[in-house]
């Protein structure tokens, strides 16, 4: 029979470094993108229309970069959350601050899907 | 001759905590905990600490030492400098002098349940183990419980729920004990919200064990170990 377990730490430390290695993965891939294989001599400096028109080249950019912004969100507010945890607060402190969190991380996240959607 | 600087405090007087620095003249070979037995017995008899098998065994001298938690016992006077600093383990109330409070520490241990709960009753013969499977604690056993690592974490000093690196190391040595029968019972405490998850392995606890054992590895063992046992379905959550 399966021992319960009441944690959910467990989950938060595991997408903590998941979230970690795609936005690893997605800091050397935009960088081959955008900079490091951009022809600066032909194409002329990096501008938001050479980017758009990178990003629009396929649609895997999209989900890419739509993936990209609640992992950084979720990967710097959950380490944020982490240091703030070691100091035990009184319960209602200790929701007031997570409800902010979670407003803060709703409010970033909208806000970037709606920079992106200007971009694509 | 090293001037020891030693923390001092007794609750008994009213004087907040200060330093007494004491001149001990040293030998090729001498040891922190015989500097201070010297000023204990030729400088001033007030001086309390704790101490007993002398030789790294008993675990009972630990101390801070100089910048670095370790055993008064091991540490060698020469490998210090000229004025050599001593104070209490931290994160525990001081009791007086070099001497802290364990009870929390001990609390904490015997919350892991330091114990082998075999998986069945016993029989009429022992509980065989082969030299492979005893192998694999090796690097778990050898722990005197001396609280060097529990003084040097930085996660106990803040959360005193954290079940710390003490009790987790022993944790592993259960859990990895082929004879051991609550494996899963196990792995479900240590994964609560004051246990494995809460280390942000900054291997202070390793770096200081005076046994060169390697609680921040343990610790991330347990973190796989309960993950693997959650996601194959042996622990399941209760909300
Ligand atoms: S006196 Fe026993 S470990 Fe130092």
């Amino acid at each position: 029979m399966a021992v319960k377990i009441s944690s959910q730490s467990m989950w938060t430390w595991m997408f903590q470094r998941l979230s970690g290695l795609f936005l690893g993965f997605f800091l050397v891939t935009h960088l081959n993108v955008h900079h490091l294989f951009h022809d600066i001599t032909s194409a002329g400096l990096i501008s938001f229309e050479t980017v758009r028109t990178n990003l629009a080249s396929s649609g895997f950019w999209k989900v890419y970069y739509f993936l990209f912004v609640p992992f950084i969100v979720f990967h710097a507010l959950n380490g944020l959350w982490a240091i703030i945890a070691d100091y035990r607060m009184p319960g209602t402190l200790s929701i007031l601050i997570k409800t902010a969190f979670w407003i803060f991380a709703a409010a970033l996240i909208i806000t970037g899907f709606f920079t992106l959607k200007n971009l694509f | 001759m090293p001037t020891f600087k030693v923390f001092r405090y007794d609750p008994d007087k009213n004087d907040p905590p200060y330093f007494q620095d004491y001149e001990v003249p040293d030998h090729k070979g001498m040891t922190v905990l015989e500097a201070l037995y010297y000023i204990l017995e030729n400088l001033d008899p007030t001086l309390a600490f704790r101490s007993s098998c002398r030789m790294g065994v008993c675990g009972s001298c630990a101390m801070h030492i100089d910048g670095q938690y370790g055993l008064a016992c091991e540490t060698q006077v020469a490998a210090l400098g000229n004025k050599i600093t001593i104070r209490p383990l931290a994160h525990m109330t001081v009791i007086r002098d070099m001497v802290v409070d364990l009870d929390p520490f001990f609390a904490q241990y015997e919350a892991i349940k330091p114990y082998l709960i075999p998986k069945n009753a016993p029989g009429p013969r022992e509980y065989a183990q082969t030299p492979r499977e005893r192998k694999k604690l090796d690097i778990l056993v050898d722990c005197i419980l001396c609280a060097s690592c529990y003084g040097s974490c930085p996660v106990v000093g803040t959360d005193e729920k954290y079940l710390g690196p003490h009790a987790l190391l022993k944790a592993l040595r259960f859990i990895d004990d082929s004879r051991d029968g609550q494996t899963n019972e196990r792995l479900a405490f240590v994964a609560n919200d004051s246990g494995i998850f809460r280390c942000h392995t900054i291997f202070n606890c390793q770096q200081v064990c005076p046994k060169d054992l390697d609680p921040t590895g343990a610790i991330g063992k347990l973190k796989m170990k309960s993950l693997w046992a959650k996601l194959t379905g042996k622990l399941k959550s209760s909300g």
